[in-house]
């Protein structure tokens, strides 16, 4: 089954994508014109001149714009009569030449009054996908190889990059000097000289205090081409042809928000004044705080907040800190977790018995504010990298199947307390064991590694995505409906499906299949883990390369 | 059986494909001729090919010549950007389509009547 829904919005992108590039099409037109302007008798474009306008008059009718197509169809009606004739162009046909190039350019100044057609006439409108991001994912993109430049506008737009292509420099360079993007990609080879890109960057690079990535691509993989794209500033090198996996992954490096870290904090003391002066405290140096008053009510908020260190007094009635803190590490999810115990207590003997018990510090009231800090913030750093090594997959470095099982008990039970929503869902990549065979395990790898990043980008932060076994990855929406989880998932199929991998052996590309539940539907994750492998099954059993709810959905 | 679509224009064969996938057909997508020989080739299940016309190298009536010297029936239906029922009248082609405001629906209509409805 697939979504109907869906389609509505990915014609809109499609469209958008589609009116996004108009301009540097018609653009090419302009400079097809100039040369000829500039020497008719040597202008050896006529025929790529044709077909462009050619290409414009279909592409813009097929998508509704009929302006634009009608100004393209009596360009290219001219030109190709021209062409058949064989003649040179004289002063007259060339200014006839600019007069219908004038009706396009209208035209394309027209284009905001007129939104095309209807994007998809047939299906009714969809809540807006949540994945969407607000950060800037601008990526402009020059290259004179118009088959490379589309290949790699395509590849990139499926990662969630807004994608802005140029096939000359001069037309980036005026791009970035009227916006700004997160990144620039650049091919070095131009009709302007070997290294000319590496030049184009240089200078913009001058121009420019705020650095703008810049990742160059080339047919060129020698030392000298290497070294000055260094020394212009490039901030990544690929060799063509591009490994796309790769080139995302640099471009996600590069352009990621340096996402500061906010560690969080519990504190468990039975004074609330107490436990309200140290939260400001840490508050203060940025942390998130939560506050427990009764020790014997610490599981909850322990469990939902998550926290990377825990602030213990150590002295609480009905339950001491010694005893919490053995508790706490019974829970196999808390082993580890750093645990500071505040006291008025200065016997020594006492300290060390506290740190026996699985206390990682002892603090002594009154404390200095920048002690409290630097003393948690320090052991919360530590937790972190801990929790990344005992979670996560050590290839993509999503969370393993331990703890995305652990994920899932946790959202159910906070989705069925808060009469809540929550899809959950499985893919597996289709032929896995074929891929691995045809072309290899690095090349494999490299399939399950463009797979993860994907899924990492068109969710939701606050979504949780596991590799759950060799080629198998779990997903969990919160709070997303049956109907936003097919979209997203399905959606999610169609960009990876298209995603062309590279290998010594050729290229090729990789589908998965998918199952998806929801919470109410099945409540505990012994049944919604039961609904989604049926579900799962049912995919690859129908064929493959689809996503399929489970039953009574 | 599968549709194979060839066009050079991404935009455009990605709205098409859309569409057609929409309908629960099985798309299957080239960029130009040569690539959507391989692909026919190396793929027993395709069961009708669409292609443009108006694409560098290889041009769409040339893909179907080829494509009928190799011995296949299989159907072709012909996307060209100007109105060329004339020009091709006796080319062979099973269908002409123009790529106009309403290649959505005549897309599926003629896919429709080639394939039936909805796929398999």
């Amino acid at each position: 089954m697939k979504p109907k829904e869906n389609i509505r919005e990915k014609m809109k992108s499609l469209r958008e994508a589609y009116v996004r590039q108009l301009p540097d099409r018609v653009r090419d037109l302009e400079a097809f014109f100039e040369r000829l302007k500039l020497d008719p008798m040597a202008f050896d474009g006529l025929s790529d001149f044709h077909r462009l306008a050619h290409s414009i008059k279909g592409s813009s009718a097929s998508f509704g714009y009929k302006e634009m197509s009608d100004g393209a169809l009596i360009l290219e009606r001219l030109l190709k009569t021209l062409l058949q004739s064989g003649d040179r162009p004289d002063d007259h046909r060339i200014a006839d030449i600019g007069t219908r190039l004038g009706f396009v350019r209208d035209a394309l100044s027209h284009l905001e009054d007129n939104d095309g057609g209807e994007d998809f006439r047939a299906y009714p409108a969809l809540p807006s996908e949540p994945g969407k991001k607000t950060e800037n994912r601008l990526v402009y993109l020059v290259e004179d190889d118009p088959y490379v430049l589309q290949n790699l506008f395509l590849q990139i737009s499926f990662f969630g990059y807004e994608v802005r292509i140029f096939d000359e420099l001069q037309g980036m360079s005026r791009a970035v000097r009227e916006k700004q993007p997160a990144a620039i990609i650049a091919d070095i080879i131009f009709p302007e000289g070997d290294l000319a890109g590496v030049e184009a960057v240089a200078r913009l690079r001058k121009e420019f205090t705020a650095h703008v990535p810049v990742i160059f691509i080339s047919a060129r993989n020698d030392l000298l081409a290497r070294l000055r794209a260094v020394r212009a500033g490039g901030d990544a090198y690929f060799a063509k042809p591009v490994n796309i996996t790769d080139l995302i992954d640099a471009l996600d490096a590069l352009t990621r928000d340096k996402e500061e870290i906010i560690y969080r904090a519990l504190i468990v003391d039975d004074d609330p004044e107490m436990a309200a002066y140290h939260a400001l405290i840490l508050q203060n140096a940025g942390m998130v705080t939560e506050v427990v008053n009764d020790p014997m009510k610490v599981y909850d908020p322990l469990i939902e907040f998550n926290p990377d260190i825990i602030l213990m007094d150590m002295y609480m009635p009905g339950c001491d800190g010694m005893e919490l803190s053995k508790t706490i590490r019974q829970m196999p999810a808390f082993f580890s977790i750093p645990i500071v115990f505040l006291s008025a207590e200065t016997n020594t003997d006492k300290q060390f018995k506290a740190m026996s018990m699985g206390g990682d510090d002892f603090l002594t009231k009154p404390i200095k504010p920048e002690h409290l800090i630097s003393s948690v913030a320090v052991r919360a750093e530590r937790m972190r990298i801990i929790r990344s090594f005992m979670q996560c997959d050590s290839l993509t470095g999503l969370l393993n199947h331990t703890k995305t099982k652990e994920f899932l008990d946790v959202e159910l039970a906070k989705a069925s307390r808060r009469n809540g929503k929550l899809a959950f869902a499985m893919i597996d990549i289709d032929l896995f064991k074929s891929v691995n065979d045809t072309y290899g395990h690095p090349t494999g790898d490299q399939v399950i590694l463009s797979l993860s990043r994907l899924l990492r980008q068109r969710v939701r932060k606050t979504d949780i995505v596991g590799r759950y076994g060799g080629e198998e990855f779990a997903v969990i929406l919160l709070d997303t409906d049956t109907a936003s989880a097919l979209s997203i998932m399905d959606g999610i199929r169609d960009s990876f499906q298209k995603i062309r991998h590279l290998s010594g052996k050729g290229e090729f590309s990789s589908s998965f299949s998918c199952g998806i539940a929801v919470f109410p539907s099945y409540k505990d994750p012994t049944a919604i883990c039961n609904a989604v492998d049926k579900a799962l099954y049912s995919a690859k059993h129908q064929g493959r390369n689809r996503t399929v709810l489970a039953e009574g959905e | 059986m599968k549709i194979l679509l060839v066009d050079d224009d991404p935009f455009v064969g990605e709205m098409i494909a859309m569409v057609l996938r929409s309908q629960d057909y099985e798309v299957e997508t080239a960029e130009n001729g040569a690539e959507a020989l391989d692909k026919f080739n190396a793929r027993g299940d395709i069961g009708l090919v669409i292609s443009d016309m108006n694409m560098p190298g290889m041009d769409g009536l040339e893909l179907f010549r080829l494509l009928r010297q190799t011995g296949t029936k299989v159907p072709f239906i012909l996307l060209t950007g100007d109105d060329a029922s004339g020009r091709l009248a006796d080319s062979g082609v099973d269908l002409y389509l123009l790529k106009d405001e309403n290649i959505q629906e005549t897309v599926v209509d003629a896919v429709e009547k080639f394939l039936g409805e909805s796929g398999q």
